[in-house]
């Protein structure tokens, strides 16, 4: 029987990549769902923002406290890493300040990715910029496995631990916390967000480009900013990535986990709409979760290995949403519209907009 | 004995052109691009390799084979999935979703197949080349050969088959006028399939060529794909011939740039070659979007 340790332990791994994968594809959703722009190249932003954290805090604190002592970073690594953790332990105050020091650096490595690939997005047709995104996306993960100074090449590297000063049991609650509190922060945000005038701005130009520009809109300025703000979101999460994992490995991030499977999330759970996003987050990673713990026993009555059927479950799932609920599980909401008594009420001054029951 | 370096090039070429005029037809038959077209050098890549390792015999074997199964999966993807999605009404970022889907399918498909004959059979079907198997006439490797002559045999009998038989024709007039096509009496569907077919098998006989000469994994042809991309992109995306061109261009200085860098001096860089195709994407993208055959129709414009 499952006892309920088990099932903590089972919500304690998998939380953390929940609250990765949530703000990976509300950024998408903020792109494609709100703002329909295909972001074929997610991976981008979300291995600039991991990079940063395997190559900015570790190289900061060693550099600070002198304790390469003129050694290479990446060549001794296993050497200066214990070092860099013992600095940290001691120091809860620099630890906390250091996090949040490479959390911003990540959102902003995001934000900048992002503003690169807003070039190519505010000026090609859907196609062109598909391909050319797609194309763009691989670039850093190329740079980070061969270049052996960013994050160690094919070695990787380990990530320091911020939160060394905390108690073991206790330190990966307070890791779980503070990546799904961050997620649920950036929830809140997105919703808010895409609530705003600026969300149905942003729709107004998804729905009708021309439209939106002959009614004085700056449809290229509101494109660069949404794709600038995903990219950030998306470095975000690419940190909460490297966090979770604890080292980073260009050879992890890739088209298929980091563009591909945030673009099922989104479509299954239903583009436009933010609680349709994370259920569709929660619903993948759940379910992809089970097939791993029952793996075993599937095991044993096939010839090969049980993890490749993932792919197979994957894209027929996504087809079938595709074809028979196209709008996704939860769609996206009807803009409320006004009642004509209610705007004539308005127009005679009876009553205000922001009266709106 | 020839130059490695020339082989390369030539070889390179001919994988880039295979594949990207197959990608530049299908595109030209849904207007979307088709992100499984990799998938479809996966499959005839690893045709070969099972062949030869399982086997022990000559990849050239089943060159048939290869590209026979990557017409068969093209047209498969394109009845079963893109259709159907067209019929729904569907945008076109929804259909390279769509394309993007069945990308991660056959590599599932194909990951399960490796690993099974890999176990069962006990050979390596993983960052293997078939060098080895393959032939040498006059101290030249075969693949060099069969590159060559598939870009221009496929260059002669495309012209040849576009231009003067019926069928070729219809298939061209489907692409460019689907409703008046159709009000001839020109089956589009069964065109379009044509189409469909021809870039698959196209595709499949470059996976092998890719087989033969470089390491294949589950993902090569995903990871080709950049420079299918590149190599369409340049030929104007919608020219058959343009993106032969464009693939032979591309395939060149993805071997000849590193190489030229590399007797500068500058080893290091030759592990970047991958973002070649990429910067000559954006290149052609920003200086002439139309390709480089919409550059000569200017150029014979101006000089008339």
């Amino acid at each position: 029987m499952i006892s309920p340790d088990q099932v903590i332990r089972f919500v304690l791994d998998l939380a953390p990549w929940i609250a990765a994968y949530l703000v990976i594809s509300l950024s998408l959703n903020l792109e494609y769902g709100f703002g329909g722009i295909p972001n074929f190249g997610k991976v981008l932003c979300v291995s600039g923002g991991a990079f940063l954290v395997g190559a900015l805090p570790g190289q900061l604190i060693a550099a600070i406290y002198n304790l390469g002592e003129g050694l290479n970073y990446f060549d001794n690594h296993a050497q200066i890493m214990p070092r860099i953790n013992d600095v940290l332990a001691r120091d809860p105050l620099l630890s906390t300040a250091l996090l949040i020091f490479t959390l911003v650096a990540a959102m902003l490595v995001g934000a900048g990715l992002g503003l690169i690939s807003s070039f190519p997005s505010v000026r090609l047709r859907e196609e062109y910029l598909a391909m050319t995104l797609l194309a763009m996306g691989e670039i850093l993960i190329l740079i980070g496995d061969n270049y052996k100074n960013l994050i160690g090449g094919t070695l990787g590297v380990f990530v320091p631990s911020f939160l060394g000063w905390i108690p073991v049991p206790t330190r990966s609650y307070v890791l779980t916390a503070l990546l799904v509190g961050l997620a649920v922060m950036v929830f809140i945000f997105v919703e808010l967000l895409t609530k705003s005038p600026y969300g149905r701005l942003l729709k107004s130009i998804r729905d009708d480009e021309v439209l939106a520009q002959a009614l004085g809109r700056d449809v290229v300025s509101v494109k660069r900013k949404t794709i600038i703000l995903a990219g950030a979101l998306a470095g975000l999460a690419g940190a909460m990535l490297a966090l979770t994992t604890g080292a980073v490995n260009a050879k992890n991030y890739n088209r298929a986990n980091h563009t591909f499977i945030p673009w099922v999330m989104v479509l299954v759970g239903g583009a436009a709409n933010n609680w349709g996003t994370a259920l569709g987050v929660m619903v993948f990673m759940i379910s992809s979760r089970l097939i791993d713990v029952f793996k075993r026993e599937l095991q044993l009555y096939l010839p090969f290995d049980v993890v490749w059927l993932t792919p197979l479950l994957l894209s027929t799932t996504l087809l079938i949403v595709m074809f028979f609920r196209p709008s996704g599980i939860i769609p996206e909401a009807r803009t409320q519209t006004l009642k004509p008594k209610e705007l004539d009420a308005i127009k005679t001054g009876q009553r205000r907009l922001s009266d709106r029951s | 004995m020839i130059d490695p370096a020339i082989v390369n090039t030539l070889v390179f070429s001919g994988i880039a052109a295979m594949s990207s005029v197959g990608l530049t037809l299908t595109y030209l038959t849904t207007r979307v691009p088709n992100f499984a077209h990799g998938s479809f050098l996966t499959i005839g890549a690893y045709m070969a390799v099972y062949w030869a390792q399982i086997l022990q015999r000559s990849p050239y074997e089943v060159l048939w084979a290869s590209a026979l199964l990557g017409g068969v999966v093209s047209v498969a993807q394109y009845k079963i999935v893109l259709n159907p999605l067209r019929r729904r009404g569907a945008s076109p970022t929804y259909q390279m979703i769509a394309t993007l889907t069945v990308a991660f399918f056959i590599f599932g498909v194909m990951s399960i197949l490796a690993d099974y004959f890999g176990k069962t059979y006990k050979v390596r079907v993983n960052y293997i080349a078939l060098r080895s198997f393959d032939l040498e006439i006059a101290s030249i490797p075969l693949v060099m050969l069969l590159s060559l002559a598939s870009v221009i045999l496929s260059t002669i009998l495309l012209y040849i088959f576009l231009n003067k038989t019926r069928t070729g024709v219809a298939l061209r007039a489907s692409i460019e006028n689907p409703d008046l096509a159709q009000v001839l009496g020109i089956n589009i569907e069964r065109m379009y399939m044509l189409a469909w077919f021809i870039a698959g098998s196209l595709g499949g006989l470059a996976g092998l060529m890719y087989a033969m000469w470089l390491p294949v994994t589950t993902t090569a042809g995903d990871e080709f794909l950049p420079t299918i991309f590149a190599s369409s992109i340049l030929g104007g995306l919608s020219s058959i011939f343009g993106s032969l061109a464009g693939g032979v261009l591309v395939g060149a200085a993805n071997s000849l740039i590193p190489q030229m860098i590399a007797a500068l001096g500058f080893t290091e860089i030759i592990q970047y070659r991958p973002i070649i195709p990429l910067l000559i994407m954006s290149i052609v993208l920003l200086t002439i979007p139309q390709g480089i055959t919409s550059m000569t129709i200017r150029w014979v414009r101006t000089a008339r």
